[in-house]
């Protein structure tokens, strides 16, 4: 459903990604792990069609995203991990506006922003103006404009930012129903494992820029160097060269550099 | 505290020092145009202030007089403007800034706050009329030859002013915010502001100030002086200066009066004293008071069932994006509110022509009144071009950072930038339009005439639009907090310079046939084959370029946002494009990795 083939993305000199192939089928919940400047985002945004590749091509449901990009967006649902909105329109317009962006009719189109709205427990709120949402509300009303259109495909970076625990698992139980009931891909990023381990059926993780690893939990704890290490302990020896640095400037093993010589 | 204060304002230094050290893709070719423009119209100024002075001072009898008071009146005015101008930016900068919250959290004396926000207050808010006052007054030196003690006396002079209209706003804002929600405080002195602006510009003019340089038109010398009065004070700062620099511009140097600039610098601190103590007891209180919320505001309405008029646009992406449009600009009060100033320039540019009486002058009335009719499509022309500057231009822009959900969205870049232009040039060309029509029947213009009017604002506003659209796709700035700011940059200049050319092509294409037709009609010329050849041949060119002008800003704008990257909120140039090998940075989250050859921001020594 999801196809990557080769994408890079190079600000000149610096590659933010690099030659990166990937693939995520139908009913599948991908997580897209990596630190912080790892270029998740970046990727992201790439697949969502808000940002062009420099090299390589990424195909949605088919539809290779630069040559076809009406085709491809119509099938995907975009969750951003910042929850910009048209603050002076209210959730029940934005709802609207979007239904009739992704031109699915204004009667389909009103009854599945109510029913979003009902589900995101946004419904007393929506001739409210966006202004005056929460964080967590922003975040769950693009959460409501994503699904409206029934995407096949739903990319989301950093799903739980600004969500409460009771918002958090109405997603997570959200997301999971979209892919095994509907077959949805699920394309996620995040850098929480908790999160990767709890939801996805797949995890990549992505260093500087390049895919470290990729497989089931299960397949990435067999890769992991440290015997019985968990995901955790792959994904920091994956992704740096040497141990977490500490207060002080010392290494977790060693403490302070120097200090045992004096 | 003194380091305190430094510290707090080491952001607004440093940042505007890194601006100077790298202003950005494209941003040396940015810097260069914006200086050449300011330079330009410094030199206009100045020049055409030259020579009002001399106009004014050569109307015998009355010269020094009349002088005088547009002195007066210019540091009465100058000193306004500045009051309402430190307001507005004294409100934003003490209550509703984005960094606040983290300074309140920080170890620093709130006094200190205070004032690093005065200071940069003060900058912001008067640097602006600051600016363009200089020349005036330079012009004023100049024209009446002053001696050096003049120049020497502006700075020190012009000072105080700043400061004590900067103080005054702030006491005033600090004790309105501890009454009035700061949110609602700032909308509703931008509207008083802005209607009193709309009045007062509409009372000058209807007021006819041209008459005030023809003596002739009043009965009696009492008469001429009554209309010559202009509000002072002995107790204003605006009247100290004046009498202070009034008397030097003779170039005497035994006129100068120490007195008048003890009592400015005298007020200037006194006020500062006042707005401290406002500080101490208040801003905290004021502060806390600003972070509640300015009540609930909610949808529906009459807005929504006028905005059903959208129903007739068949696309239903352009349909969406004209009624989100639509709404947001009537929620505005920062959008909607210009349509005030709109309605007053109207009524001006339709006054002015009403009060021409041509048929004092029967022999050249019919070419008077006619040409009038055809130079006056450059004049509502321009009228377009800073409409399509002030709605058509920033619209782009004014997706902000929700821009994504077009982006990931299935609409085409190119129905959007469409949907926008039509948006806007309905309205546009409504005004322009009526402004033409109107104006032809207020002079008496021949069927013929007006109709070629018509049919070339017809023909113009459309590209005027198009290419205010065109040009803020091509520089959008998606990332601003205020969008009456977006067409003060850049972009906004590129369009007021290719409007203004595009204006005169077109102007100078038709002026021929007009010239030819009116001729003929009066029975001076034949109309022979010079005419049947190069007038269809004129026309088509005139066609040819109004087409350019509606189809080339668009595509440009097109690819423009097509390339568009958000991450570094730049164009997504090919590798070789780019000005400077370090100008292509991310500045988003895969920018926090370290790119070879990145500039360190300070110059501050780099990481082990």
């Amino acid at each position: 459903m999801i196809r990557l083939e080769h994408v890079t993305k190079s600000y000149r000199r610096h590659k933010a990604v690099s030659d990166l192939s990937l693939a995520v089928p139908a009913g599948e919940i991908y997580g897209f792990l990596g630190p912080n400047g790892a270029g998740k985002t970046t990727t992201i945004r790439m697949v969502a069609g808000a940002l062009a590749p420099t090299s390589g091509t990424i195909r949605l449901g088919g539809h290779d995203l630069s040559r076809k990009p009406r085709e491809a967006k119509s099938i995907l649902g975009y969750i951003p991990d910042r929850p910009f909105l048209y603050e002076k329109l209210s959730g029940w317009e934005f709802l609207i506006f979007t239904a009739d962006l992704y031109k699915i009719g204004r009667a389909r189109g009103e009854a599945k922003a109510g029913e979003l709205l009902e589900l995101f427990e946004l419904w007393d709120w929506r001739d409210e103006l966006i202004e005056n949402y929460s964080h967590g509300m922003k975040q769950r009303l693009i959460m409501a404009g994503a699904l409206l259109p029934s995407p096949r495909i739903l990319v989301v970076d950093e799903p739980m930012v600004g969500l409460d625990p009771r918002g958090a698992k109405l997603v997570m139980d959200i997301f999971k129903t979209m892919a095994r009931r509907d077959g949805v891909a699920v394309f996620i990023s995040t850098h929480t494992m908790s999160l990767a381990s709890r939801l996805c059926d797949r995890i990549g993780i992505i260093s500087r820029g390049a895919l470290a690893a990729e497989g089931t939990e299960e397949e990435l704890r067999r890769q992991s160097k440290a015997e019985g290490g968990d995901l955790e302990d792959l994904f920091l020896d994956l992704t740096s060269d040497s141990g977490l640095p500490v207060l002080g400037g010392g290494s977790p093993e060693g403490g302070r550099p120097g200090a045992g010589e004096a | 505290m003194f380091r305190e204060y430094l510290t707090l304002l080491a952001p607004a230094r440093l940042s505007f020092v890194n601006y100077l050290r790298d202003p950005g893709q494209g941003g040396r070719v940015k810097t260069i145009s914006l200086a050449v423009f300011t330079l330009a119209l410094w030199a206009a100024l100045f020049l055409l202030s030259v020579r009002m002075i001399r106009s004014y001072y050569s109307v015998e009898g009355f010269g020094d007089i009349l002088s005088y008071k547009t002195f007066s009146l210019l540091w009465i005015s100058g000193a306004a403007l500045l009051v309402f101008s430190a307001f507005i930016t004294a409100l934003s900068s003490f209550y509703l800034s984005r960094d606040l919250p983290l300074l309140m959290a920080a170890p620093v004396d709130r006094e200190s706050v205070f004032w690093a926000r005065s200071t940069q207050s003060v900058i912001s808010s008067s640097w602006m009329p600051v600016s363009f006052l200089l020349p005036v007054f330079l012009a004023f030196g100049y024209a009446f030859r002053a001696g050096p003690l003049y120049y020497a006396l502006l700075a020190p002079a012009a000072l105080p002013v700043v400061l004590s209209a900067s103080f005054l706003s702030q006491t005033l804002v600090i004790l309105l915010v501890n009454v009035l929600p700061a949110r609602r405080t700032r909308d509703i002195v931008s509207l008083l502001g802005l209607f009193g602006f709309a009045a007062l510009y509409m009372v000058f003019r209807l007021l006819r100030p041209e008459q005030l340089v023809n003596p002739e038109s009043f009965r009696s010398v009492a008469g001429y002086l009554a209309s010559l009065q202009t509000p002072t004070s002995p107790m204003l700062p605006t009247t100290w200066a004046t009498d202070l620099l009034w008397p030097l511009l003779g170039g005497s140097r035994g006129d100068f009066r120490e007195v008048y600039l003890a009592l400015l610098w005298a007020m200037a601190g006194a006020l500062a004293v006042v707005s401290s103590y406002a500080a101490h007891f208040l801003y905290w209180q004021g502060y806390n008071k600003s972070q509640e919320g300015a009540g609930r505001q909610k949808a529906g309405g009459l807005l929504n069932l006028v905005a059903g008029v959208f129903r007739l646009v068949k696309n239903p992406e352009m349909r969406a994006v004209a009624v989100k449009d639509f709404k947001i600009f009537f929620r505005d009060h920062t959008q909607w509110s210009q349509l005030f100033l709109l309605g007053a320039l109207m009524i001006i540019y339709l006054y002015n022509f009403s009060v021409l009486n041509l048929k004092r002058y029967p022999l050249q009335a019919f070419f008077l009144e006619n040409t009038l009719a055809f130079l006056n499509v450059g004049l509502v022309g321009l009228v377009s071009a800073t409409l399509s500057l002030r709605f058509a231009f920033p619209s782009i822009s004014a997706e902000g950072f929700s821009y994504w959900i077009i982006r990931s969205s299935p609409m085409s870049t190119g129905d959007f930038i469409r949907g926008k232009l039509l948006f806007w040039l309905a309205p546009i060309m409504a005004v322009a339009l009526t402004l033409t029509w109107l104006t032809s029947r207020f002079l008496d213009a021949a069927p013929m005439m007006a109709a070629t009017a018509f049919a070339l604002t017809l023909l113009l506003t459309p590209g005027l639009c198009a290419l205010g659209v065109g040009l803020g796709s091509r520089f959008p700035r998606f990332d601003t907090e205020n969008l009456a700011q977006v067409p003060t940059g850049y972009g906004g200049l590129i369009f007021m310079v290719s409007s203004s050319l595009s204006l005169l092509c077109i102007i100078g294409l038709s002026a021929w046939p007009v010239v030819r037709y009116l001729r003929i009609r009066r029975g001076m010329s034949q109309f022979g084959l010079k005419e049947g050849i190069l007038i269809p041949l004129l026309a088509l060119s005139v066609l040819a370029l109004a087409w350019l002008l509606w189809r080339r800003p668009l595509k440009m704008g097109r690819e423009a946002l097509e390339i568009y990257d958000e991450e570094t909120g730049r164009l997504d140039l090919p590798e070789e494009a780019p000005d400077s090998p370090e100008d292509l940075e991310p500045a988003g989250e895969a920018g926090a990795a370290p790119g070879p050859g990145r500039p360190r921001a300070g110059g501050g020594p780099g990481r082990p």
